[in-house]
């Protein structure tokens, strides 16, 4: 079935090459970024609109935003096909484009790289975003808070995560992470009666400031190391060459730097602390954008740096579980068990869901431990997460729409209120558990088994990881159980039978399409893997690219 | 017969729980009791189809993800097809039992009954080790549910100590079956279908005998727990007395017999070496299971419990026929399988019924039931004695075939030698003398239970008990000519899973030497008594037998 599939998409691929927009496509390399302008575009009328101080425009920005946010993903969707068309064969393949920035000597070197990786990437940041907008309307009128910067400010911080996930240079990188970073420290203080989620923005602001910090202090000696670089290609040539048998201590220092100021953004233990305050504190909707959206462009942004900068380099070159890859290991062992334990005793949802997260994220770090083979699962992991975590917190808005409550005690006995609730809810947080025919079964078990085939030396950390799925099953199980199993909460008693048309149709919607993802993702697994297999090899390709753009008037033609 | 024709039956019951969600809410329980019993007596006539295959067993294979080499691949040989009607049939029956049973939330008991369907009718056809594992574990979450909400006052311990013996077997299972996997690819097999039954069976010999049995155990503890063999059983009696009546039905009617399945299938079927290695051991654990189970049921307090012990007891003879390694003996425990589905079946059903009349279990309660209720005396009554073994009846056709074959069984013949010339032999007769032991404790059980709960005097508060109505003598009415007809005529169920059974057991007939029992001269005999227990296999120097 999945063959017959892959054929239709195919076919429809092959008449979109024949209609000419693929050449089109390839060679107008700005045409690439074209999602990011339309957010940027939509992000100034939406700004427009606040400063035209009416009521209705107000309003009106959450339309902005959502169109805005849904014409570029269907963009995306365009370009992904568009572009990823070898024309000889006809066969699906990215090439990778490039934005040539600047030049040295007669090279040029891409500031940002659409290749396919980063498009898959930027897919889901931008349906995470639109979702994210979709359900955020309801959550903020009952919390009378005002419409309009909170969408702008949304639209801000997906243009940051999008270009962090194509970023091939480390002022790319500076200037999407800060764009991402500045945007959600606002975003998690919006509530501003609300003290909880104004102890959450400083101390997002604090926390998040401080590892940026750390973060290019290790890019500035990094940009020593790599005599004067700031593309990742360059530094990551500059780096292989770096004489391995003469230690040099700021190499391991760069490392660590940098590394911390990473895992700071994808909250892995040590570096978690903010996350569980941040996420009960900030608004639920935003809770949901940093837990999905933005950890998405993080690890993609790691990802990259670790393929392209480090992937050569002598000290990432030892076999086996030694020196660096040690630390990924002992990183994701801690943030897995660490986020799973403390999950276990958690009252509010929200909370609960940042622990799972720092969980989760320790479950993907063990693809770090190994990179290779493993990188390919990782990706599959960031698009099943993307779907059955956002589809959890879509359902968990709807409630505190309905009733105001965040604790789990008060979801007991949901099923007798609202049964299609609850099943979408058990199917996310069985997912997250990885219980098979979900997304999230397939995320661990292809991860998983890419760890275990690594190597004898790795095994005890996929016993680990099973050991921890199996205690995360008891707090996930829990949820169900009260909802399922338990007498009705006075919350739920008290709920009405009546629907409310309005707050329903968006967050229906939203966790409709989850639902659909975490589903289909299962069932048709294999297809999703063998892209993203190919956007990880490509990611470690030589830019063809390289040396045929110019920044001359008339770009020579690649052939 | 159409080739998506298992698909259907696997998907049929998934049409109707979701069927069943669209009931409107405020729908009379009457209704949808209506509702659930129509929907599985079509899922019944529709698996019932399958009787007349024919000579070509239906079978059917899709690429799923090709890329780990996983197929959607279920089909049926005649073992698989005799628990599927085993299975729809007692869906039915506890569909109708339902209806006295189940009082609230009716829609959603039968949503995740036709779940559970789903469930266990997938594991009987899977042809797919990854397929079945799925399956395997989709089973969980309706039968997780179904205890903690209709269940008794400790249901939630129940319910969770259900789930974790579970999974604490899944996890072995899954290690066992990705050992397999890897091993199948390590020695070239193809990556399309590596998961397949026949791809991975065709590798195993390609294992060392160590892995071999390391890999044995791993599915053999998954599938004990199930069954359940003694140390790992603790959690079904529990089950049992919290699940409300039809659960207890399906519980020991169906859902241990997936583990006996898994069991005969991936063990004994796959790896015969392995199985002949270990069988003097399983031989020891079907002997605890039988006599030791039987013992504890004899002091239960609690009238549920002691059914709940007899039937993991009577389990144990499944244990003892595969142990017996011969035609006889495999026929027979896949016999035992199907007639302890009824008969169990029928003796929780039984329970049932005065639990709803008296709302107690205890023993110490009861009492000169037998003028009260007769019509529920006369089939409690009938299905013990089908339980301890009365001749002409299904327990005892299934049972004196595993004894048979247990007897006749001569692959193995140990000699201990213990300090003190205390010296014993460990052989399948001797294993099958134990076992005897374990059905004369059942009768003494059994019939003691009677005596308690039937006969004596009759305690005041129960002077107006109704005797049974039309829905319970239907399903007791059922089982009982099931346990007749069978128990009469034997061959009426036993030749579908038959010619399937006896080939995996002539592969053991025509592969090890079989030893007579063994004549042992003083001299052979080890001299160093630090020695405190050797185990000598059978060697050739032993053998009388020709």
């Amino acid at each position: 079935m999945s063959n017959g599939i892959t054929t239709m998409t195919q076919g429809f691929l092959d008449a979109i090459a024949q209609s000419g927009f693929g050449q089109f496509a390839n060679e107008q390399n700005l045409l690439m970024l074209a999602p990011e302008f339309v957010i940027l575009v939509t992000l100034i009328v939406g700004l427009f609109q606040i400063f035209s101080r009416s009521e209705e425009s107000q309003r009106e920005v959450w339309r902005t935003a959502l169109l805005g946010s849904l014409f570029s993903f269907l963009m995306m969707v365009g370009l992904f096909c568009i572009s990823h068309i070898d024309q000889s064969t006809g066969m699906l393949y990215a090439h990778p484009v490039n934005l040539p920035v600047f030049h040295m000597g007669d090279t040029t070197y891409a500031m940002f790289r659409a290749d396919l990786f980063s498009t898959l990437i930027r897919l889901a940041i931008l349906l995470g975003t639109f979702l994210t907008i979709l359900f955020s309307r309801r959550y903020l009128e009952m919390r009378s808070a005002i419409p309009g910067e909170f969408y702008v400010l949304m639209l801000g911080a997906t243009l940051g995560a999008l270009l962090i996930s194509g970023a091939n240079d480390l002022i790319m990188v500076f200037v999407g992470l800060e764009t991402l970073g500045i945007s959600s420290f606002i975003l998690a203080g919006y509530l501003r009666g609300d003290l909880k989620s104004t102890e959450a923005s400083l101390k997002y602001l604090i926390f998040g400031g401080t590892s940026t910090a750390v973060l290019l202090f290790g890019f500035s000696l990094l940009y020593g190391l790599a005599g004067g670089h700031t593309n990742f290609e360059m530094i990551g040539t500059a780096l292989s060459q770096l004489d391995s048998t003469v230690f040099n201590p700021v190499v391991p220092v760069m490392v660590i730097m940098i590394m911390a100021g990473l895992a700071f953004k994808i909250s892995a233990v040590p570096f978690h602390m903010w996350t569980p305050d941040i996420y009960e504190g900030a608004p639920t909707p935003v809770t949901a954008y940093l837990s999905v959206v933005s950890k998405i462009g993080a690890f993609a942004l790691l990802i990259r740096i670790l393929a392209v900068v480090f992937g050569e380099a002598p000290i990432f070159q030892e076999a086996g579980l030694s020196g660096f890859s040690m630390i990924f290991a002992v990183i994701a062992v801690l943030s897995m068990t660490l986020g799973n334990v403390v999950a276990l005793r958690q009252a509010n949802i929200k909370r609960m869901l940042a622990y799972s997260t720092i969980a989760h994220v320790g479950y993907i770090l063990l693809g770090l431990v190994i990179m290779g083979s493993a990188v390919t699962p990782m990706l599959f992991y960031l698009l099943a997460y993307l779907f059955m975590n956002l589809g959890a917190f879509a359902v968990v808005i709807h409630f505190a729409n309905i009733t105001g409550r965040e604790d789990i005690n008060a979801y007991a006995g949901l099923v007798r209120k609202r049964p299609f609730m609850t099943l979408y809810f058990s199917f996310f947080l069985l997912s997250l558990a990885g219980i098979p025919i979900t997304a999230g079964f397939f995320a661990k078990f292809f991860l998983f088994q890419a760890v275990a085939l690594a190597g004898p030396e790795f095994l005890w950390l996929v016993i680990i990881a099973l050991i921890n799925s199996t205690i995360s099953l008891y707090y996930y199980l829990n949820v169900i159980r009260l909802m399922v199993v338990a007498e009705p909460s006075e919350t739920v008693t008290a709920m009405s039978r009546k629907i409310d048309i309005v707050g329903v149709v968006p967050v229906t919607a939203c966790v409709l399409v989850c639902f659909l993802g975490t589903l289909l993702l299962g069932i048709f697994a294999d297809p999703v893997m063998s892209l993203t297999h190919r956007a990880v090899t490509q990611l470690g390709e030589e830019d063809p690219y390289r040396n045929v753009h110019q920044m001359s008037a008339a770009p020579v033609r690649p052939r | 017969m159409p080739s998506y024709y298992l698909s259907v039956l696997i998907a049929l019951p998934v049409i109707f729980a979701v069927l069943v969600a669209l009931i409107k809410p405020n729908e009379g329980a009457k209704n949808v009791h209506f509702y659930g019993v129509g929907a599985s007596v079509i899922i019944f006539l529709f698996s019932a189809l399958a009787w007349n295959m024919g000579a070509l067993p239906p079978y059917e294979e899709y690429n799923w993800l090709p890329s780990l080499g996983i197929k959607y691949a279920v089909g049926a040989d005649g073992l698989s097809l005799t628990l599927v009607i085993l299975t729809t049939f007692l869906l039915v029956m506890a569909a109708v039992a339902s209806i006295t049973n189940i009082t609230k939330r009716v829609k959603l008991y039968y949503g995740l009954l036709f779940l559970l369907t789903t469930a266990i009718l997938g594991v009987f056809l899977a042809r797919d080790m990854f397929l079945f594992f799925l399956f395997y574990e989709l089973e969980l979450i309706p039968m997780y549910l179904l205890i903690a909400i209709w269940g008794g006052p400790r249901k939630d311990y129940a319910a969770i100590k259900f789930v974790l013996y579970t999974l604490f077997g899944s996890v072995f299972m899954l290690a066992a079956i990705l050992a397999l996997y890897f091993n199948a690819l390590n020695n070239g097999a193809p990556l399309e279908g590596a998961f397949l039954f026949e791809n991975i069976r065709a590798y195993i010999p390609a294992l060392t005998m160590g892995s071999q049995i390391l890999i044995f155990l791993g599915l053999f503890v998954a599938f004990a727990v199930k069954l359940p063999v003694v140390p790992v059983h603790t959690w079904l009696p529990d089950a049992h007395v919290e699940a409300p009546t039809p659960v207890s039905m399906l519980l020991a009617g169906i859902l241990l017999k997936m583990g006996a399945y898994g069991m005969f299938r991936f063990c004994w079927e796959f790896m015969p070496d392995a199985a002949f290695t270990l069988a003097p051991w399983i031989a020891v654990l079907a002997v605890i299971n039988i006599v030791y189970t039987a013992g504890v049921a004899l002091v239960q307090k609690d009238l549920k419990k002691l059914i709940a012990y007899s039937s993991v007891s009577h389990m144990g003879f499944v244990l003892l026929g595969l142990a017996a390694m011969n035609p006889a003996g495999f026929n027979g425990a896949v016999f035992v399988m199907f007639a302890h589905g009824i008969v169990s079946a029928a003796l929780f059903m039984c329970v049932g019924t005065l639990y709803v009349r008296t709302h107690t279990r205890q023993l110490a309660d009861y009492g000169g039931f037998g003028s009260q209720v007769p019509t529920i005396f006369y089939f409690f009554m009938f299905m013990s004695m089908a339980s301890l073994g009365l001749p002409l009846l299904i327990s005892f056709a299934s049972e004196t075939l595993v004894f048979y074959g247990a007897f006749t069984s001569e692959f193995f013949n140990h000699l201990f030698v213990l300090p003190g010339g205390l010296n014993f032999y460990w052989n399948m007769q001797i294993a099958t003398v134990l076992s005897a032991i374990g059905i004369i404790i059942g009768a003494a059980y059994l019939l003691w239970m009677l005596q308690r709960v039937f006969f004596g005097p009759l305690p005041e508060k129960w002077n107006r008990l109704p005797d049974a109505s039309l829905s319970e003598v239907f399903v007791l009415a059922s089982l009982a000519a099931l346990v007749i007809v069978y128990g009469f005529h034997p061959q009426l169920i036993t030749r579908h899973f038959e010619p399937d059974v006896t080939r995996v057991a002539q592969h053991y007939l025509e592969t090890y030497p079989q030893q007579g029992v063994a004549e042992v001269s003083p001299s052979q005999t080890p001299a160093s008594p630090i020695d405190t227990a050797m185990i000598r296999p059978a060697a050739k120097e032993l053998v009388t037998h020709e």
